[in-house]
C-alpha cells in the first residue's frame, strides 16, 4: 500500500482493530499485538482498495480471521476478568465501567456481534459475513447477548 | 440496550501502540509479534525463501520453494519432496507467506488449479465415524474433527506408545485438487527419511528433531500426519511405524463425498438433541462456570456402538451450546467416575477435570483422567499437557480427583 494512504489509515483504524481483537479475545496484549500484525498485512497489501469503508472492512474481516486462527493454533492467551480490562481503560463515568465490565463477562460469541452491531452499525447480513456465520445466527446472538446483558446491569452483578 | 452509553463507552476503548511508520518500512514481518505459531512458520519459509535449493537427500534437509504452477508435479509421491512438490504444497507455501486476505487464498488456489472449499463442518463422533469409518486402531484416541465437503478432514489426537507414553498429532485427509490451508508445511525441520510398504502403498516416515511427519499418496488423496514431537522427545523410527500402522489406509483411500450436517453454525460441535436415559445423573450438575453463570454440565453416556462419552454444557435448558472436545479412545466406555471444576491453569477461571471408566485391558480395569481447561469465555479446550502429566503420574487403582489435584498442585 502506498505510504501517505498506509499513514493515514493505520491511525484512522488501529483502535477499530484493538477493539474488534479485545473483544474476541478478552486480552489486551492479544488485542495490542493484533493491532501490529493486522497493521502489518494493510502495509504489505497490494490489493486495490475502494476507499475508507472498504478499507475498514478489510481490516476488520482479517482481525476476525486472525483472533480465530489465534484459537485454532493454541496461541491465544488466557482471557483477563472483566474488571482487569476495565481497570486498562479511562472510563468517565460508572455507568461506562458497569456497562463495558457486563459486556466483556459475557462469552465471546455474543460480545463480538454485538461490539459490530452496536459500535460499527453493521447490518446482520454484514455481520453474517464478516464472522462466517448464518444471518440467524447473528441475531440469536444479539438477541442473547442484550438477554444477558440485562440481567447483569439490573442485578448489578459487576 | 442503550446504543448511545454503548458507543460512548467502547469509544473510550483504544490501543496503547503509537503508530510509527519506520515498525514497517523496509520490514517483511511485525516487529515485535504476538505469540503467534503462524508467524513463526511464516518467519521459517521466509528464511527458506530467501536462499533455498532443494537437495534429495535421505538424511537431507528438505523446505518448500513456491514454484510456478507448471512446475508443480502432481505425480506419485514417494518422498517428501514429492510432497513439497505437489500442487497442494506448493499452494500452501505461498499461503503462509501471502497477507492472508480471502482474495490472495482465491487467487493461490486459481494459480495452482485448486478447487476452493465450500463448506465445512465440526462433526462429532457418531458423525465423523459415519462418514469416515474405523480407521484408526484402538491405541489412537482423536479430539477435534473438522471436515469439509470433499472429504478433506484433519483430526487431532494421540497415539499410545506404552502405558506411559503418548504421540501426539494431526491426521490430515486432503482430496488432491483442492486447496486444504490446514495440510502440513514441511518446513525447516532436518528430516531422517524411511519409506514404509503398507500393502501397495509407500508411506514417507520422516523423523526431525522436534517435529515429524508421515505422508502417503492414498490416490484420489493425500495423507499427511503432522507428528507433534521428534527425537528431541525421545521418538524413534519404529514409534512412527507403529503410528503409521495403526491407521487404515483403505478406508482413507475409499472414502466417500459426506453430506456435511446442515445445521446452523456453531463453535464446538452443538445443536443436538439428548436421550433423558443417557444423561448420566449421578455425573450431570448445574453450575455456576465462568461466563455462562448458572448452567448445566450434562455427563452423556453413548448411544451407539464405537460411541464415547460426551461432556455437555447447557445454558438454557436446552442442550445447544457448548461440548468439550469430544475424545474417541476406541475402548468400551463403562462410568463417569468423578467430574470436578476447579481452577488447575491458576487463571481465576474454573477448568474441568474428568475421570472416565473403560472396559478392562488385558485384565486390568482402564481408568483415564482428563483435564479441559478454560480457554476463553465459554471455551474449554482439551489439555494434552495436563492430561499427559496427570494420567502419567498416578497409577489407574489409585486415580481419584485428590490424587489428581495432588500432581497438579506439585
Amino acid at each position: 500500500m502506498e505510504r501517505d494512504s498506509f499513514c493515514e489509515y493505520a491511525e484512522k483504524y488501529k483502535d477499530t482493530i484493538y477493539r474488534v481483537a479485545l473483544n474476541m479475545s478478552g486480552n489486551v496484549q492479544d488485542a495490542e499485538d493484533a493491532v501490529q500484525d493486522v497493521l502489518m498485512k494493510l502495509y504489505l497489501a497490494e490489493r486495490p482498495f475502494e476507499g475508507d469503508e472498504h478499507v475498514k472492512n478489510w481490516l476488520i474481516r482479517v482481525t476476525v480471521n486472525y483472533c480465530k486462527n489465534l484459537l485454532r493454533a493454541g496461541s491465544k492467551r488466557a482471557p483477563m476478568p472483566p474488571e482487569n480490562l476495565a481497570a486498562s481503560v479511562p472510563f468517565e463515568a460508572e455507568e461506562q465501567i458497569a456497562l463495558f465490565s457486563a459486556v466483556m463477562g459475557l462469552p465471546e460469541r455474543y460480545r463480538t456481534v454485538l461490539y459490530l452491531y452496536y459500535y460499527e452499525d453493521y447490518s446482520v447480513r454484514e455481520i453474517a459475513s464478516i464472522l462466517g456465520i448464518r444471518e440467524s445466527a447473528v441475531t440469536t446472538r444479539l438477541s442473547r447477548g442484550r438477554d444477558l446483558l440485562r440481567d447483569d446491569l439490573r442485578e448489578g452483578a459487576l | 440496550m442503550d446504543s448511545k452509553l454503548y458507543k460512548e463507552t467502547f469509544s473510550k476503548v483504544k490501543s496503547s501502540y503509537e503508530f510509527d511508520i519506520s515498525d514497517f518500512e523496509g520490514r517483511k514481518r511485525p516487529k515485535v509479534g504476538g505469540a503467534l505459531r503462524r508467524t513463526a512458520v511464516i518467519a521459517a519459509v521466509a528464511a527458506l525463501l530467501a536462499a533455498f535449493t532443494i537437495t534429495a537427500s535421505a538424511t537431507g534437509f528438505f523446505g518448500m520453494r513456491p514454484t510456478e504452477p507448471e512446475e508443480a508435479d502432481n505425480g506419485v509421491i514417494d518422498t517428501i519432496e514429492d510432497y513439497s512438490a505437489a500442487p497442494e504444497s506448493q499452494a500452501l507455501a505461498q499461503w503462509l507467506v501471502s497477507d492472508g486476505s480471502n482474495a490472495s487464498y482465491d487467487a493461490i488456489a486459481q494459480r495452482h488449479g485448486l478447487e476452493v472449499h465450500e463448506d465445512f463442518a465440526l462433526l462429532s463422533p457418531t458423525e465423523f465415524m459415519s462418514d469416515v469409518g474405523d480407521f484408526l486402531a484402538a491405541r489412537n484416541s482423536i479430539d477435534v474433527r473438522f471436515m469439509h465437503e470433499d472429504g478433506s478432514f484433519y483430526v487431532d489426537g494421540a497415539f499410545r506408545l506404552d502405558s506411559f507414553h503418548k504421540i501426539q498429532y494431526r491426521i490430515v485427509r486432503a482430496v488432491r485438487g483442492a486447496f486444504t490451508d490446514f495440510l502440513p508445511s514441511v518446513g525447516d525441520e532436518k528430516y531422517s527419511e524411511r519409506q514404509m510398504s503398507v500393502g501397495d502403498r509407500t508411506l514417507v516416515l520422516a523423523l526431525g528433531e522436534a517435529r515429524s511427519l508421515i505422508i502417503g499418496d492414498l490416490g484420489s488423496s493425500i495423507l499427511a500426519v503432522d507428528v507433534h514431537g521428534g527425537t528431541d522427545q525421545g521418538i524413534e523410527q519404529w514409534d512412527l511405524e507403529a503410528l503409521a500402522g495403526s491407521i487404515d489406509l483403505e478406508v482413507l483411500a475409499d472414502l466417500k463425498r459426506p453430506e456435511l450436517p446442515k445445521e446452523e453454525y456453531v463453535d464446538f460441535g452443538a445443536g443436538v438433541t439428548i436421550l433423558e436415559e443417557n444423561v448420566i445423573s449421578e455425573q450431570s450438575f448445574s453450575v455456576s462456570l465462568n461466563g455462562w453463570g448458572k448452567v448445566m454440565f450434562i455427563s452423556y453416556a453413548p448411544t451407539e456402538e464405537f460411541e464415547d462419552v460426551r461432556f455437555f454444557i447447557s445454558d438454557d435448558g436446552a442442550v445447544s451450546d457448548f461440548e468439550l472436545s469430544p475424545i474417541y479412545t476406541g475402548l468400551e466406555f463403562k462410568d463417569v467416575a468423578a467430574v470436578s471444576f476447579e481452577d488447575v491453569s491458576g487463571d481465576g477461571y474454573a477448568d474441568i477435570i474428568v475421570i472416565v471408566d473403560y472396559a478392562p485391558q488385558a485384565g486390568e480395569p482402564y481408568r483415564e483422567a482428563r483435564v479441559y481447561t478454560a480457554r476463553g469465555e465459554g471455551v474449554f479446550l482439551i489439555d494434552w499437557e495436563l492430561t499427559k502429566l496427570v494420567n502419567s503420574s498416578v497409577e489407574m487403582s489409585e486415580m481419584d480427583i485428590y490424587a489428581i489435584r495432588r500432581i497438579l498442585a506439585s
